[in-house]
Formats: C-alpha cells, sequence, structure tokens
C-alpha cells in the first residue's frame, strides 16, 4: 500500500490510498488519477518517454521526471507530491516555467561573427539536455539570486566554448563570466539531471575559459584576487579578496554584511598565515 | 484581443520557421502554441534530416522521394524540397546546430535510411529534431516573434471568406482570447493520438486539422498514416529507424532475419513495406511472446560504443522502460501510428487550397498538418523534418508578402471578442456541471479518449477493410453519443484549467476521427502505407481524397492529381 500526498494548491494536499506495482512509472499513476478519480487533477506532461521534459516533479522534495521515475525506486510508502517550483506553485503540480525558459535564453545559438562557415561545431552532451528544469529550481544560488542563468543555461553556453567557429562571442561570454561566479557546487544539478548531464564540468570549463577575457572583467579579477591571496596568506582571505575585486570605496558596503561573520570569528581583521606558506608558494610558483 | 500581421498556429519545428521567415521580412508576428515550442513534439524527430550535397545524389534523393509515395507524390514539391535541402542544412549548420561531423570529406556525415540508396541523412545523435529546435527556437526570437504558448486555440476566424484569426482561451487565466491577423499560418502538427499505439506525444492531438475543417477547408488525403515499423512494445514509443541504419536487423520468432526475404532492401526498405512485412509475421504466427504480437529488434551486432554514441536516446528509453540493453537484449517492437501524410492541401508556396483547387484567403499551412504533395503514400524518413524547414520558411515569406498588414487590417469588429466568447459558451454550456443527474453517471473526457483510441487501433489502423470501417464508424457513433453525456466537474473559465483542454482536444480528435473514416471508406485500394486487405492492389490511376465537412457530416470526394 502506498500513500500519495499530493500537492493541489496552498497548505491543501489530496490523499490517495492506492495499491500499486512498483514498477508503475509516477506519471501512470497520474493518469490514472485524473481518468478515474478526480478528473480536474492537473499536471503536465507530453512525450510520456523522458525526452520533452514537461513532467518534473518533486517527490519527498527530491525532483524526479514523473514519466521515468517508478514507485518502488523511493524507499519510503508515503509520497509527498509537490510542483517542481515549490516556491512559486501554480496549480496542482503546474509549476511555472516562465523564469526558466527566459534564463535558458541568455545564451542564444549563434552564426558566427564572420559570417561563412569553414569550421563546425561538436555535437556534445549538452544537446542531450532535455530543459526539464529540475537543475535550475533545485539550484540554491538561483532560489536567493534572480540574476543567476542557473545550470542549463550554462551547460548550453560552454557548448559554444568547443565551438571552433568562437560563436561565444565576447558579450556572451562576458554575461557567462558574471554567471559561473555565482555557482557554489553543492553539486545538486549533478545528483539530480534526470539525463546524467554535469552542469559543475560546464561551470569549471566556463571559468577555464573567462580567464582569457581582458584583466578589467570580474571573472579574471576574481580568480586572481584568490590567487594572490593564497600566495599571500596561504588561505583565502576574506578582507583582502574583497578590497582586491572591489576596491577600498567599493567594499565598503560590505562591512555591514561582515559584521555578523566578525563576530562569529569567521572573518578575522587581522590577517591570519598559513603555517605552510613556505610550501604553498613553491607549488603555485612550480604551478605557473 | 492581439492584432497582428502573421498568426503562426503550432510552436513546432515548421511554426517557428514560418515565424522566423514572417518576422525577418519585417512583419508583426505571433506564434501561438499549447506547449512551450521547445517542448513540442518536433523535438521527439530522431533520426535526421534528409540532404543530398551533391547534384547527383539531389537527382537519386528526388527519384527515392517519388519512388517510395507510389505515384501520390507532387513531382514539382519533390524537387523543391530536394533542391533546397543543402541550403536549409547549411543554414543550420551556420546558425549552430551541431551535426556529426564527416572529417575526411568534410561535410556533415550522412546516415543510411530506409529507401534510400545512399546515405544522407544529416544527425545529431539520435535528437535531431531537439537539436534543430533549439537552433530554431533562438533565431525566431533574435527575429523578433512573439510567442503566446500557453493559449489553447479553438477556432479559427472568418473575416467574410478571409481567414482573419483564431480564437482560444488562455491558460493561466481561463479567459477567451482573441487574435486578429493579416495572414494565418497553420502548423499545428499531426494527430497521433488518435491512437492506442502511437509514437507521438499526447498533446499531437490535430487542433490544426480540426480548426481547419470546421472553418470549412477541406483535408486531402487524411486517410494516408504512416504506420513506423518500429514501436517499442506495447507502449509505441518511436525507436528510430536510424537504429535500423546503423545496422540493427528484425527478427521474428523463429530468429530469421525476415526483411532480407520480404524486400530487395532488406531491412532498409520504405516504411509502409517494413511495416506490412511486420504485420505479415505477426497475422503468420510468426511473432514473438505469449501472444505473438510483436517482432524483435537486434541491435547486437553494432559495436557498443558506436550505440551510446549515435544512438543514446534508444539505449536511455529501453533503459527506462524495460531494464534492458540494447547492446545485449533484442528490443521488442511493433508498428506505431508515427505520421500523418494528408492534412490541410497547399501549394508550393504554402497557400492552403479549397476543395476546387483555389487558396483560401489569408489562410496558409505547413508541417504535418498540411499536405504539399511530397510523401504521397508514404514518407520517406527524415524526409518530415526537411519538409518541416523548407516548406515552413516558404509559407512564412508568402504569408509576409501577400498579408494585409495590421495597420491597413481593416479593424477587428467590436463584436468578434464577444462573439467568439459566445459561441465557446454556446458549445460548453450542454458539458456544464449543472449539478442534475442523468439515470446514467456522467462520463469523462478522457475514458472517451482512451475508448476512441482503442476503436481507431481496432477498426482504422494498420490494415483497412470496408467491414471494419463500418463497424469502427458505428463504434464511434456510439462512442459520440456517450460524449454528449461528458460533464465537466470545473468552471470551464477556471485558471489552468487542463479539464477543459483534456475535454477540447478530445473533441477534436472525436471530429478527425469520423473525417479519418469518412476517407478511409473513399480510398477503395490499397496505396503505400494504406493497406486493404479486401484490395490489395492499387488501381491504375491514383487520386487524392478531399475530406470536407458540410452541413453537419462528413463528404469525401475523389481528386485527379
Amino acid at each position: 500500500m502506498t500513500i500519495l500526498r499530493i500537492y493541489r494548491s496552498e497548505g491543501n494536499y489530496d490523499i490517495h490510498h492506492l495499491d500499486i506495482k512498483p514498477e508503475t512509472k509516477l506519471l501512470t499513476l497520474f493518469e490514472q488519477i485524473r481518468t478515474k478519480i478526480d478528473s480536474s487533477f492537473a499536471f503536465s506532461s507530453e512525450c510520456r518517454r523522458g525526452i520533452c521534459g514537461s513532467c518534473a516533479v518533486k517527490v519527498n522534495g527530491i525532483p524526479v521526471l514523473a514519466c521515468k521515475a517508478e514507485i518502488g525506486s523511493f524507499r519510503s510508502g508515503v509520497l509527498r507530491i509537490e510542483p517542481l517550483n515549490s516556491a512559486a506553485p501554480k496549480i496542482d503540480l503546474l509549476s511555472d516555467f516562465e523564469p526558466f525558459f527566459r534564463s535558458f535564453s541568455r545564451f542564444p545559438e549563434f552564426p558566427p561573427p564572420d559570417g561563412g562557415l569553414t569550421r563546425h561545431c561538436e555535437p556534445s552532451d549538452a544537446l542531450r539536455c532535455t530543459q526539464c528544469g529540475i537543475c535550475f529550481y533545485s539550484c540554491p544560488s538561483v532560489a536567493s539570486d534572480d540574476g543567476f542563468a542557473g545550470p542549463a543555461a550554462i551547460v548550453k553556453a560552454e557548448r559554444f566554448l568547443s565551438d571552433p567557429a568562437d560563436r561565444l562571442t565576447r558579450p556572451q561570454l562576458e554575461a557567462a563570466a558574471e554567471n559561473v561566479y555565482q555557482c557554489v557546487k553543492c553539486f545538486r544539478c549533478e545528483e539530480y539531471c534526470p539525463r546524467g548531464l554535469k552542469p559543475e564540468h560546464s561551470v569549471e570549463a566556463v571559468r577555464r575559459r573567462c580567464l582569457t577575457l581582458p584583466e578589467d572583467s570580474l571573472g579574471t579579477i576574481h580568480t586572481k584576487a584568490l590567487f594572490d591571496s593564497i600566495f599571500h596568506y596561504g588561505k583565502i582571505n576574506e578582507v583582502f579578496t574583497a578590497r582586491y575585486i572591489f576596491g577600498f570605496c567599493g567594499s565598503l558596503p560590505l562591512i555591514l554584511s561582515g559584521i555578523p561573520f566578525l563576530l562569529k570569528r569567521r572573518v578575522r581583521i587581522r590577517p591570519v598565515f598559513s603555517k605552510n606558506i613556505r610550501e604553498i608558494r613553491q607549488l603555485l610558483e612550480a604551478d605557473e | 484581443m492581439t492584432v497582428c500581421d502573421v498568426l503562426v498556429i503550432g510552436g513546432g519545428l515548421a511554426g517557428l520557421l514560418a515565424a522566423t521567415t514572417a518576422a525577418e521580412s519585417g512583419r508583426k508576428t505571433v506564434a501561438v502554441s499549447k506547449n512551450h515550442p521547445l517542448r513540442s513534439h518536433s523535438t521527439a524527430a530522431a533520426g535526421g534530416i534528409n540532404a543530398a550535397l551533391t547534384e547527383e545524389d539531389t537527382v537519386l534523393h528526388i527519384e527515392e522521394t517519388v519512388a517510395a509515395g507510389c505515384g501520390l507524390c507532387d513531382r514539382k514539391a519533390v524537387e523543391l524540397l530536394c533542391r533546397e535541402a543543402a541550403a536549409v542544412v547549411n543554414r543550420f549548420l551556420r546558425n549552430g546546430t551541431p551535426f556529426q561531423w564527416n572529417e575526411e570529406r568534410n561535410e556533415p556525415e550522412g546516415r543510411p535510411f530506409g529507401a534510400m540508396s545512399a546515405p544522407r541523412t544529416r544527425f545529431v545523435g539520435d535528437r535531431t529534431g531537439a537539436a534543430l529546435m533549439q537552433t530554431a527556437f533562438d533565431q525566431a526570437e533574435r527575429a523578433g516573434v512573439r510567442f503566446e504558448y500557453s493559449v489553447f486555440l479553438i477556432d479559427l476566424i472568418k473575416d467574410g471568406s478571409r481567414i482573419a484569426g483564431a480564437y482560444g482561451i488562455r491558460t493561466e487565466t481561463g479567459a477567451v482570447e482573441v487574435f486578429w491577423a493579416g495572414a494565418v499560418i497553420l502548423a499545428a502538427g499531426g494527430a497521433g493520438a488518435l491512437f492506442d499505439v502511437t509514437s507521438n506525444g499526447i498533446g499531437s492531438t490535430g487542433d490544426g486539422a480540426a480548426m481547419a475543417l470546421r472553418a470549412g477547408v477541406p483535408l486531402r488525403d487524411w486517410e494516408l498514416i504512416q504506420f513506423h515499423p518500429t514501436g517499442l512494445y506495447p507502449s509505441g514509443f518511436l525507436i528510430s529507424e536510424a537504429a535500423r541504419g546503423e545496422g540493427a536487423v528484425l527478427r521474428n520468432k523463429d530468429m530469421e532475419a525476415f526483411m532480407s526475404r520480404c524486400h530487395e532492401k532488406g531491412d532498409l526498405a520504405p516504411r509502409d513495406a517494413v511495416t506490412r512485412a511486420i504485420v505479415t509475421e505477426l497475422k503468420c504466427g510468426r511473432g514473438f511472446g505469449k501472444r505473438g504480437d510483436f517482432v524483435l529488434l537486434d541491435c547486437r551486432n553494432i559495436p557498443s560504443e558506436r550505440l551510446s554514441a549515435r544512438l543514446p536516446e534508444l539505449c536511455d528509453l529501453t533503459e527506462t522502460a524495460l531494464h534492458i540493453h540494447p547492446s545485449t537484449h533484442l528490443i521488442p517492437v511493433i508498428p506505431t501510428a508515427h505520421y500523418f501524410m494528408g492534412g490541410v492541401a497547399c501549394d508550393l508556396d504554402g497557400r492552403a487550397l479549397d476543395g476546387i483547387g483555389f487558396p483560401v484567403p489569408g489562410l496558409y499551412a505547413a508541417g504535418e498538418c498540411a499536405c504539399t504533395g511530397v510523401h504521397g503514400a508514404n514518407r520517406v524518413g527524415g524526409n518530415s523534418l526537411l519538409e518541416t524547414v523548407v516548406f515552413g520558411a516558404r509559407a512564412g515569406t508568402t504569408a509576409a508578402a501577400e498579408c494585409t498588414g495590421s495597420k491597413a487590417l481593416s479593424p477587428p469588429p467590436e463584436a468578434t471578442a464577444a462573439e467568439a466568447a459566445a459561441s465557446l459558451n454556446e458549445r460548453l454550456t450542454p458539458f456544464l456541471n449543472t449539478g442534475e443527474t442523468g439515470r446514467r453517471p456522467a462520463e469523462t473526457p478522457l475514458d472517451c479518449r482512451r475508448e476512441l483510441k482503442e476503436i481507431m487501433s481496432a477498426y482504422c489502423g494498420t490494415t483497412h477493410t470496408t467491414v471494419r470501417h463500418k463497424q469502427g464508424a458505428a463504434k464511434l457513433a456510439l462512442l459520440n453519443r456517450r460524449f454528449a453525456r461528458c460533464r465537466l466537474k470545473t468552471d470551464p473559465g477556471r485558471p489552468y484549467n487542463t479539464e477543459l483542454k483534456d475535454f477540447l482536444e478530445t473533441e477534436n480528435l472525436l471530429f478527425l476521427a469520423e473525417a479519418l473514416f469518412s476517407a478511409a471508406e473513399e480510398r477503395s485500394e490499397s496505396i503505400g502505407a494504406f493497406c486493404r486487405e479486401d484490395q490489395l492492389y492499387a488501381g491504375a490511376t491514383p487520386y487524392h481524397t478531399a475530406t470536407e465537412w458540410r452541413k453537419g457530416r462528413f463528404l469525401t470526394e475523389r481528386r485527379p492529381l
């Protein structure tokens, strides 16, 4: 016996007690509920085989594609089913995909700047992305920052990096550079991606490419600041890096948000040097 | 109310191309779809897009397409299609589609496909449709197309004899929305959801074709439906022809590779021939399984690296659906409803034609819901993507050139919006939940849809006979009566009312099913994908059928080519 708690509206869940075979797909179950129990139950689905990305929902807080997830794959016998975008749910299991699609369009495919085609773009894993939005809506950086394009868009942008026709043009690369540093490396996108894509790899690749940008771009300064900090102190010194990146005046507003960290002694005003600073410097010099 | 120059109905590949070209010619273009374009059924297209890159190969491509079409092709249309193919592929390449590359020849790699003598199907893994959609969508956005991707359109609006727009329901609000335009391009796809076993998504409900019928535009060759030979058993999910292109073989119960006996091209015969061979094998009791109702697709001779590099979707599908890997296990397959060759008849520039061959003012069509004559009675794999791109763009150009700009457009009568709402209201009134309970319990639209699918698969599926048509039509009439007892549980004006959408889609499907029976009965001989068991041989002169909705019933007539 499986117990389903399905989100219908704020604070209102439908509870179904059902006898289901463990290999039943979640989507089949939704369809049965819609046909047999409640014809007004709303969810979205299209291809039913995992290539259109319409049917992502959250089960006990974990995002899955309903057409691929089997009931038996969840350890719990009680399934709490919620829309993917549970921060701004619409109705029943429908999510608002507008923010996701808007962010996904931020790095559009582009004809190469020289106009003619001399070389070609390699097919890559990025094309296996189905735009299901799972990575976007499970990303903590997206949740906390409106400006962050999210993992799927960065995967798409990364595709152009390996493109010999240099399709990732300067303005696009700069836009990407502003985005990749917002990734906090929690790896949730990789964990949940129903296609097994690796957005973190893409973030790394774009970060590496950002170093080719001119010295005054945010990404380059950020990397330099971290490097210099480690070179001088043997560890990351927040006060030093903030001043390096934003300048003295620019970093003044940061003091306010820094105070709680100061009180908890996470940030120190007097620089702390690593004990092994000499070895660290040798390593860095050797690497350069 | 939205006023624009060009209204594109449908957000698939044909719709996107039409919208892009119309917007690039400076027209204010709105593309309306019931789902986001990147979720449309075009993204499910797997195998590739046919493009001959040399003159010799182009001639061959034309000949082979015409030959596979069994005499129903429009030769001019086929020539146009094949000659524009190379330019189309190059345009997509330039805009960013990463076709698999052949380093030696320095051109996109070709893959052998059914009914083709040379490998000319250009591909991106087995997600070609999705890759093309991505490029086309980015292009359309750059061209300035306005997307309305959560409006379910219900009917076309006429201004005198001109098609002047459409009205539908905006999902977020549940309100009636009117689009008033100088030209309307219909690119709403096929109606694969009519069948039980189908490769199409649940949204392929032929809304465009139903709208055209209700507006008095006939459908040409509506009975010609391609059944793809390899759908995954039992659901019918598509297993791309690319699998056989890469070397997979079909086997029956005795593990015999029966296609080599059935057709000179073996497993890469035209789709109608492969489907017919499979149906014959099953009929003769050489099918696999307890009930002997499927055959097997053997991919074991494809090296596993090649399999995972070139057919990742196939591996993914078998893995999720059956927990098997194609490199070690045989895949159970059955023929699955795949593509409607017929649709709104149109000329080479995408103008929709009425019953006597004159353009319908203001209406254009492209993609699966159109019938340009390139596929004849049997479509060649890889030609559908090509058709959407070539004829989608042409329809966009023509519509942009011929439409009255929205500024010069006679202003929409004030009453249009009110009329639209009233006519929808009138249509829904009998189905509203009034609280009274009749003697028998109310039906739900999804129950009716499920039954409809069963009827269509059983009585109008891979093979046809007059007797079965009669039985099927009678069952359909009964089902229509049951559908009349449907009651909507929710208020039609409710935001995000998916129940209403189910209802309207089912209504369209029932309507199209009736048209299908009428058209199928008129075609009295086997031709291409249409296989009649009571008349196996094609007649001397091929003909088109034209199905029209007139005075409350369907009328099908034969038309010379």
